[in-house]
């Protein structure tokens, strides 16, 4: 994928969501495809099982317009959160810009977040790139459940590095919009510093997922 | 036609740039200081309010302001095509075709409106034919752009996107508040300090809605008397403190907006490089070297270097273009936009022009001065009367012609003289002129740079060539082998060939075989040094004796069947004798005439030999000659093939074109009933000569005229050998 086309005058961003299976990644990108007016995204595809369960990925395209002569584009991804499915998230992570890592708040759910967040380093090693380079955002979501852990208490077991996250309820749509703007602006900048240095583009890039 | 009055508000000057539109108003500038010239069409599409009118209308001042004269044309489809369709009803389709041809700027707005009118559309490829065909520029804008308008004519889609396709965004922030001050202060109106700022932060889809929020301010301010404060924008428009659905989504991209121009903008030489690749493929040039250093990112110190290199490359591939152009307009390289298109194959370029330009360059024109009225050899020498001849009907009767003789002053003065007859003759024709070793040297220059084709095709447009000293191409392997070929190429085209040299081709040593034999199918004459012209009547009268000896060797040649000169000139001399008797008299020898007559009323093919002795020698040898051809026949009879029957040799038509081998003319000469194709001859002796060219390179004028002289070549040959 190239990311910044200057010839064709294009950006286009891979975004994907992460986390444990029922984190509510589906539900991020739902809420965004909702918001959306017509003509700004393309139909988001699902493939879910019978009981709604992300089987294989969602993918919802945004048109963000032409900005400064760029059209600019958004490309939404989750993958499906359930242990065994670890292929099709590697493959949905290849070639992503930027990592929304949703976990869920409910504290018997803290072992899954820690797994899955893992995991994803793990999935990130194996495409040669380290978790550190890549732009990532937390999202505590499920924020309106009772008995949630708290945001520092998450913080601390999951964001020992320190990127920026924020709360949501995704079914509500709190945070939802945040997260896609701190995402895209940390991928955005990130492009941005690449630029600034001059070398070849980075090699995890050019293959499409 | 009615077109719209411009709008005198939208002008360059009152239109706000940002990133959103950067590129858009550069391009529309290119335009408006060039139309035509540049990004044509210049294609514009964006959501609506967003500045496409006010771009295009400026594009229309700028254009009047630049150049008065131009006829510029502003106007939507709706309007343009309705005044189409009304004057193809009125009958005045043509009349209205005619009066849109002058518009030298078209403007058109919306052309979105098209979707599905075929009508409309077929209307619309005509006038746009009639303008661009005039160098008429034309500027459309569009809700999308033009491979989304809905059935499209593919024929108006490859035109819309020909030229330069390009879009208008949303204004980001900091243009909005541009916006915001600038449309105050035109309206002599003040706002609070952060108002401006507070109405741009309100994500409004375009440009129009934003003046509507200004306007309702502004408004305010009037109605209430007084000054709105920052904190009341939103509520007075109506922006409650959480945004609605559809605003969720517009913040968002309003703040995403600034970071992608941010990017954008810091990234300046990606951007610069940006908009050097869509300006230069927007005018139809590959820029692979300037994408590839934008892959490989240059540094800021580079980047201009690389550009600065990339244009004076484009700039001399027009140069080259033009070049070509002028040179030859219908060059076949112009079409190789693949090359004269591409920077990065300007050697290609250079090497198209070369060519070209070899192509193109004059050929060696005849030396100047010489002509047969100044030439200072006797007009008498066979040589130069074979020339005039040559020069009478060029490429048809003498061709090769090869003139052979040890002075070259002499020759190149003669094969001058006969290039000056040539060119002044046919003044279209190009006659070239040139020495064995200039060609030599031409064709090594051009192997040298490459150019051998051009070379060669310069060559080809040659009406006629004369090639003096071909003595200077023996030995040589390259310069005979394109000599072989331009020969076989002019010949076919029917252009004069002319020879020169020292020798006789036979003689010219390391000269290959294939162009020898080439150089002596036409006429092979003789000059003498200069000094020995005079002296060659004298000398033709010494050598008659000999001639007659000449005359047996034909007899021989013929039985024997070996010499293939030999029998060429014998079955010549079958169809050539009758002529020879006027000719014999046309030459002022009557009285040989009249002895040559007699002598052929007797013998076929030698009374020809034995007329050409007699002018000079008498009838004595010419009984001898034929005597000679009478005791050869019975032996040519024999010697004759079994499928050449003896009743059709002894006709001129058995030496028709079809029949060129050797063999079946030696019966001929000798045949006992050559004194009947004689006669037959001598009823038509343009249709046997015709014959005998096609044959022996010999001509019917040669041989009606100057029988005396009719084989000299032939004749000394035989002497030579006699020499030797």
């Amino acid at each position: 994928m190239s990311l910044v086309n200057y010839s064709a005058r294009e950006i286009t961003c891979k975004i994907v969501y992460y986390g444990p299976g029922r984190s509510g990644k589906t539900t991020n990108l739902q809420y965004v495809h909702a918001r959306v007016p017509d003509g700004r995204k393309g139909q988001m595809v699902s493939l879910a099982t019978e009981t709604d369960r992300t089987l294989f990925f969602d993918y919802l395209p945004l048109d963000l317009g032409s900005i400064s002569g760029f059209r600019t584009r958004l490309q939404l991804y989750t993958v499906p959160g359930q242990v065994y499915y670890n292929a099709t998230r590697k493959l949905v992570l290849r070639g992503a810009d930027g990592v929304v890592f949703v976990a869920d708040s409910q504290r018997e759910q803290m072992e899954e977040n820690l797994e899955s967040l893992r995991n994803l380093q793990e999935n990130l090693l194996e495409e040669g790139f380290d978790i550190r380079e890549m732009p990532l955002v937390l999202q505590y979501n499920k924020r309106d459940l009772p008995g949630v852990v708290p945001v520092e208490e998450m913080e601390d077991l999951l964001n020992f590095r320190g990127v920026p996250s924020c709360t949501a309820s995704a079914v509500s749509g709190e945070g939802v919009f945040d997260t896609l703007r701190q995402i895209s602006e940390l991928v955005l900048r990130s492009l941005s510093r690449k630029f600034q240095q001059p070398i070849s583009p980075p090699q995890h890039r050019t293959s499409a997922p | 036609m009615s077109p719209l009055e411009l709008d005198p508000r939208f002008t360059f000057d009152t239109f706000v740039v940002g990133a959103a539109n950067r590129l858009a108003t550069a391009a529309a500038r290119r335009v408006a200081d060039a139309p035509g010239e540049t990004y044509n069409p210049l294609f514009i599409y964006s959501a609506s309010g967003l500045g496409k009118t006010h771009l295009v209308t400026a594009i229309g001042h700028h254009a009047r302001k630049v150049t008065p004269e131009l006829h510029v044309v502003y106007d939507t489809l709706e309007q343009f095509m309705g005044d189409i369709m009304a004057a193809i009803e009125a009958g005045e389709r043509d009349a209205f075709r005619s009066r849109v041809g002058d518009v030298g700027l078209l403007i058109l707005d919306d052309v979105q409106f098209l979707a599905g009118r075929h009508r409309t559309q077929e209307e619309l490829i005509r006038v746009w034919d009639a303008i661009t065909a005039r160098g008429g520029q034309v500027v459309l804008t569009s809700d999308r752009p033009p491979h989304e308008i809905d059935a499209l004519d593919e024929r108006l889609l490859s035109r819309f996107s020909g030229g330069l396709i390009v879009d208008i965004g949303a204004p980001d922030y900091e243009t909005r508040v541009a916006i915001v001050r600038r449309k105050a202060e035109e309206g002599g109106h003040t706002l609070g300090d952060g108002v401006a700022e507070a109405l741009a932060r309100i994500a409004f889809g375009n440009v129009r809605e934003l003046m509507g929020g200004l306007n309702r301010l502004l408004a305010v301010q009037e109605l209430e008397g007084r000054a709105v404060r920052e904190d009341e924008v939103a509520a007075i428009l109506g922006q409650s403190e959480g945004a609605g659905e559809h605003d969720e989504f517009a913040s968002f991209l309003a703040e995403i907006s600034d970071t992608v121009s941010e990017l954008v903008e810091a990234t300046a030489v990606e951007r610069r490089l940006a908009d050097a690749i869509l300006r230069w493929e927007g005018e139809g040039y590959r820029t692979r070297r300037l994408e590839s250093a934008l892959q490989a990112g240059v540094g800021n110190d580079e980047v201009e270097a690389v550009i600065r290199g990339f244009e004076a490359d484009v700039e001399r591939l027009r140069e080259i273009a033009g070049e070509i152009s002028a040179l030859e307009p219908d060059a076949p390289e112009l079409v190789r936009r693949d090359i004269l298109r591409d920077p990065d194959r300007l050697a290609e370029a250079e090497s198209l022009l070369g060519e070209v330009r070899e192509r193109t360059r004059p050929l060696p024109p005849p030396p100047e001065g010489f002509s047969f009225e100044r030439l200072a050899l006797s007009p008498d020498l066979f040589a130069v009367r074979a020339a005039v001849a040559a020069a009478e009907q060029p490429g048809t009767r003498y061709n090769p012609f090869f003139v052979y003789g040890p002075g070259r002053a002499g020759r190149t003065a003669l094969l001058a003289a006969l290039g000056e007859r040539l060119q002044r003759t046919a003044p279209e024709g190009t006659v070239a002129f040139v020495q064995g070793a200039a060609f030599a040297a031409e064709l090594i220059q051009a192997l040298e740079r490459n150019r051998v084709d051009g070379w060669r095709a310069r060559y080809r447009r040659a009406t006629a060539l004369i090639l003096d000293d071909v003595d200077a191409l023996a030995g040589t392997e390259r310069a005979q082998d394109e000599l072989f070929h331009l020969f076989e190429a002019l010949h076919r085209t029917g252009a004069q060939l002319v020879f020169g040299a020292s020798r006789p081709p036979q003689e010219l040593d390391g000269l290959e075989e294939r162009l020898r034999t080439r150089l002596e199918s036409g006429l092979v004459v003789d000059l003498p040094a200069e000094g020995e012209a005079e002296a060659e009547l004298r000398g033709v009268a010494d050598e008659a004796g000999d001639a007659a000896e000449g005359a047996e060797a034909v007899a021989e040649g013929a039985v024997d069947a070996v010499a293939a000169e030999a029998r060429d000139a014998a079955a010549a001399e079958a169809g050539e004798a009758p002529e020879s008797i006027e000719t014999a008299e046309t030459a002022g020898v009557a009285d040989a005439a009249e002895t040559a007559e007699a002598a052929h009323a007797d013998d076929g093919a030698d009374a020809v030999e034995s007329a050409g002795a007699a002018e000079t020698a008498g009838v004595a040898e010419t009984a001898g000659a034929a005597e000679v051809a009478e005791t050869a026949e019975p032996a040519a009879v024999e010697a004759a093939a079994p499928e050449d029957p003896a009743p059709e040799a002894t006709s001129s038509e058995a030496a028709a074109p079809e029949t060129p081998a050797p063999d079946a003319a030696s019966p001929e000469a000798a045949t006992p009933d050559a004194s009947d194709a004689v006669a037959r001859h001598g009823d038509s002796p343009d249709a046997a000569g015709e014959d005998d060219i096609a044959r022996t390179g010999t001509d019917p004028w040669f041989l009606s005229r100057e029988r005396v002289f009719w084989d000299w070549p032939y004749v000394e040959e035989r002497l030579v050998e006699d020499w030797e």
